[in-house]
C-alpha cells in the first residue's frame, strides 16, 4: 500500500504555484500523491495538478481561504488530516505555507519540520535532509509520533517533472464558525519592483568598490534579472553614493541568506562577510587574486568584472533560448 | 582564577555598555549622509556612556552605595 | 488613569550568539553551541520590541518582554528593558533545554496566559535557528488571530492592521485584538539604549518561571519533549567549491557552467 503524499496547494499570480508542482513531482515519487486546493484557482487546476503526478484534489474555490487567510484553511487541513490520515503533508515555504503548517503543527501537537531540501521515507519514518545553519551543516532530521508529518520544502529543492494521472476531485466544504472568520484582507496591493527584496531574495547579485562607478551598476541589474534576482551592494559602494543605503549589505546593512550570491569587485570586509556568509553559493570575481572574498568563494573568478560578467550574461541568454 | 567579588556583575554591566554603543553606532551609520540629526544624537549618546566608563564609579554601577 | 485605547503588549524575544560568532553545532549532542558565546538580543526581536514602544508611546500601556533561555540571557533582557520595556519575563530551566519549536511555543504560551494581553509581537524568525515556526505555534496555543510578515502595525481602538508581505507586493490585514503579530526586517530600525535606559533598566523587574510554574513537564518541553529529533549532524557534501580560476577569456562561461552543475539556472 503506497504511502499517501499530501501537498498543500498554492496560488500565486493566478497560477498553481511551481513551488506546487515541485513538491507535486516529489510526493508522486514518494508514493501515492494527493493534493489540497484551498481558495479561488485557475480553471486548469486539476487539469496541471494532473499532470504533475496529482492523484486527487481535494478542493474548494470558496473566497473565504483568500479573505481570511490562515485560519479557515487550518480548520479545513485539521478535518482531512484527520479524516484521511496522510503520511506526510508537504508546504511551500511561501507566506500561506508557512502560517498554515505552524498553526496545524500545534493544533495536531506534532511539530514541524522546516527548510527541508530532501525527504525519504525509511519504513514509514521520516528522513529530511535541512541545510542548518545558512548551509554550513547538512543535517538530517525526522519528527517523532505516529501521526502525519508536516514538512515546509525549500524553494527549488526538487525538480518539476511531468506526470500523468487522472486525479478524482473531492469538493471540500469551506467553515463557517465565526471564529475562523477573525482575520480580514481589507487590500490587495501590487508593488510594481525590478525584481525579488532583498532579504527575500534566493539570488542576488552584488557590487562593491571595485565597480568604480555608480553606472557599472547597470550590468550587475542585468545579471540579476536574467536570474530572477536582486541587487545588493557593500558599504564602500553606498558610502560612495553610487547606489542606495536599502542596497547595503553587510554588518551595518542588511543579513542575506541566498542560495546563489555572486560578489563583483567585492573585497570580502569582515563587515561585508557577516552579512552574506550565510548564502548557499557564493560565486566571486574580483581582479585581486589575494582578496578575502576568495576564502568564502565556491567559485572565485580572478578576473575583471567587466569582462567576466557580460560574457556570464551572454551565457545565460544563450542556455535560455536554447 | 576566581574573581574578584564583584566580577560578574561588573563584566555584565560593561557587555551592556558594549552592546548599547554598538547598536548606537550600528543605527547611526547608514544615516551619514542622510539624517545629521540622528547621527549627531547617536554620538551624544556614545559620549554620555563613555564619559560614565572613563568616570569607572563600579559603586554605584553596581548599585553598590546608597 | 488609565487611557482607554492603552494596549499591554508582549514581546516574545530570543538572546542569540552575537552576530560576528559562526555558530556551531556540537555533533555529540546535536544541538547548538551556546556556552560561553557572547549573547546579545535578537536583532530581530529588537525590532518586535521597537514597535512594542513605539505603540505605547502613542497610547499608552506596557511591554513586557518574554524571553527564554539559561542565565547567559540576562544581558539580552536587560537589552531590552534598556531599550524601554516595562517588565521582563525569563523561563529559564534546565529543563527547558534541547526544546524544538513547539516546546518553546508551549512555554511562552504557558507564561503569556498569566496575565491578560492585547497584542503579541515576535519577529518573524530568529537570526540564529530561524524555523519561524514559534510564533505561528505560539498564535494558536494562545488562540489568537496571527498577522504575520507585517511591513507596518497600527491599532486603533481595538482594531489592529497591518501591511503583510505578499508575492506580488502586500495586502493589508485587519483583525480585532486580541491578535499575534509577526514582524519582517523591514519593519523598523530599533532606538538604541541609552546610558539612562540601561541605568532604569537595573530596576525593573525580571519575573523569573520554571517549568514547573509553567505546569509543564518531560513529555511537553526540554528534548524529551521534542518531536523535532536531529538524527545526523553533518557537513554539506565536497562540491566542486572553493575553487579559484584565473579569467582566461572564458571565466563569464566557467561560471555559467558551475551555477548549471549546481541546478542554480
Amino acid at each position: 500500500m503506497a504511502d499517501l503524499i499530501w501537498v498543500y496547494g498554492d496560488v500565486v499570480d493566478g497560477k498553481i504555484s511551481r513551488a506546487t508542482l515541485e513538491m507535486l513531482s516529489k510526493a508522486a515519487a514518494l508514493g501515492r500523491a494527493e493534493v489540497v486546493l484551498l481558495g479561488p484557482a485557475p480553471d486548469d487546476a486539476v487539469h496541471t495538478l494532473s499532470a504533475h503526478g496529482a492523484s486527487k484534489v481535494y478542493r474548494s474555490k470558496d473566497p473565504v481561504y483568500r479573505e481570511c487567510l490562515t485560519l479557515p484553511a487550518v480548520e479545513t487541513m485539521a478535518t482531512l488530516i484527520a479524516a484521511h490520515r496522510p503520511r506526510v503533508v508537504l508546504f511551500a515555504s511561501s507566506y500561506g505555507g508557512r502560517d498554515v503548517a505552524a498553526a496545524l503543527s500545534a493544533k495536531l501537537d506534532c511539530g514541524a519540520l522546516t527548510d527541508v531540501g530532501d525527504l525519504a521515507l525509511r519504513d514509514g519514518a521520516l528522513e529530511a535532509t535541512i541545510p542548518a545553519l545558512g548551509g554550513s551543516y547538512q543535517n538530517t532530521s525526522t519528527l517523532s509520533g505516529q501521526g502525519t508529518k508536516l514538512v515546509l520544502v525549500r524553494p527549488k529543492a526538487f525538480e518539476t517533472k511531468p506526470n500523468e494521472k487522472s486525479a478524482t476531485v473531492e469538493e471540500v466544504p469551506p467553515p463557517r464558525d465565526a471564529a475562523v472568520l477573525k482575520i480580514r484582507v481589507t487590500e490587495r496591493m501590487t508593488v510594481t519592483r525590478e525584481g525579488p527584496q532583498l532579504e527575500d531574495s534566493r539570488v542576488i547579485v552584488s557590487g562593491g568598490r571595485g565597480l568604480k562607478g555608480p553606472e557599472r551598476f547597470a550590468i550587475l541589474q542585468e545579471l540579476a534579472a536574467l536570474l530572477g534576482g536582486a541587487v545588493g551592494a557593500t558599504r564602500a559602494a553606498v558610502d560612495a553614493a553610487w547606489v542606495p543605503y536599502a542596497l547595503q549589505i553587510g554588518q551595518t546593512g542588511k543579513t542575506v541568506k541566498p542560495d546563489l550570491y555572486i560578489a563583483c569587485g567585492i573585497s570580502g570586509a569582515i563587515q561585508h562577510l557577516a552579512g552574506m556568509k550565510g548564502s548557499k553559493t557564493i560565486v566571486a570575481i574580483n581582479t585581486d587574486p589575494e582578496a578575502p572574498i576568495f576564502q568564502v568563494a565556491d567559485l572565485g573568478v580572478v578576473g575583471d568584472v567587466f569582462k567576466v560578467v557580460p560574457q556570464l550574461i551572454e551565457e545565460l541568454k544563450k542556455r535560455k533560448r536554447g | 582564577m576566581t574573581g574578584a567579588p564583584n566580577t560578574h556583575a561588573l563584566d555584565e554591566h560593561m557587555k551592556e555598555m558594549v552592546l548599547a554603543l554598538h547598536a548606537a553606532v550600528n543605527r547611526a551609520m547608514p544615516h551619514i549622509k542622510d539624517d545629521p540629526k540622528l547621527v549627531e544624537q547617536a554620538l551624544r549618546d556614545c559620549e554620555e556612556i563613555l564619559a560614565v566608563v572613563l568616570e569607572g564609579n563600579v559603586s554605584e554601577w553596581l548599585g553598590t552605595t546608597k | 488613569m488609565a487611557r482607554h485605547d492603552e494596549v499591554n503588549i508582549v514581546v516574545c524575544a530570543k538572546v542569540v550568539p552575537l552576530s560576528s560568532v559562526t555558530i556551531q553545532i556540537d555533533p555529540a549532542t546535536k544541538r547548538m553551541v551556546r556556552k560561553d558565546v557572547s549573547q546579545e538580543l535578537d536583532p530581530q526581536a529588537a525590532k518586535a520590541v521597537e514597535e512594542a514602544l513605539r505603540l505605547t508611546e502613542k497610547q499608552g500601556g506596557s511591554v513586557t518582554v518574554v524571553v527564554m533561555g539559561g542565565d547567559d540571557a540576562t544581558i539580552g533582557i536587560r537589552g531590552a528593558l534598556a531599550m524601554g520595556a516595562t517588565a521582563a519575563i525569563h523561563l529559564s530551566d534546565p529543563a527547558l533545554a534541547g526544546s524544538d519549536a513547539l516546546g518553546t511555543a508551549k512555554a511562552l504560551a504557558a507564561a503569556i496566559r498569566k496575565e491578560p494581553f492585547d497584542l503579541v509581537i515576535c519577529a518573524t524568525e530568529s537570526s540564529d535557528s530561524y524555523t519561524g515556526l514559534v510564533p505561528g505555534q505560539l498564535a494558536q496555543l494562545l488562540g489568537v488571530p496571527p498577522l504575520t510578515f507585517a511591513t507596518s502595525l497600527t491599532v486603533e481602538g481595538r482594531t489592529a492592521t497591518i501591511k503583510r508581505q505578499s508575492e506580488g507586493g502586500y495586502d493589508v490585514v485587519t483583525s480585532e485584538l486580541p491578535v499575534l503579530v509577526t514582524v519582517t526586517t523591514g519593519i523598523n530600525e530599533p532606538r538604541y539604549p541609552t546610558l539612562k535606559g540601561i541605568m532604569g533598566a537595573k530596576k525593573k523587574e525580571i519575573r523569573k518561571y520554571t517549568a514547573a510554574d509553567l505546569g509543564l513537564g518531560p513529555a511537553e518541553i526540554g528534548e524529551s519533549g521534542a518531536r523535532e529529533k536531529v538524527l545526523t549532524v553533518g557537513r554539506p557534501p565536497a562540491r566542486p567549491a572553493g575553487t579559484v580560476i584565473k579569467d582566461e577569456g572564458q571565466g563569464g562561461k566557467q561560471i555559467a557552467d558551475f551555477l548549471a552543475n549546481l541546478k542554480l539556472i
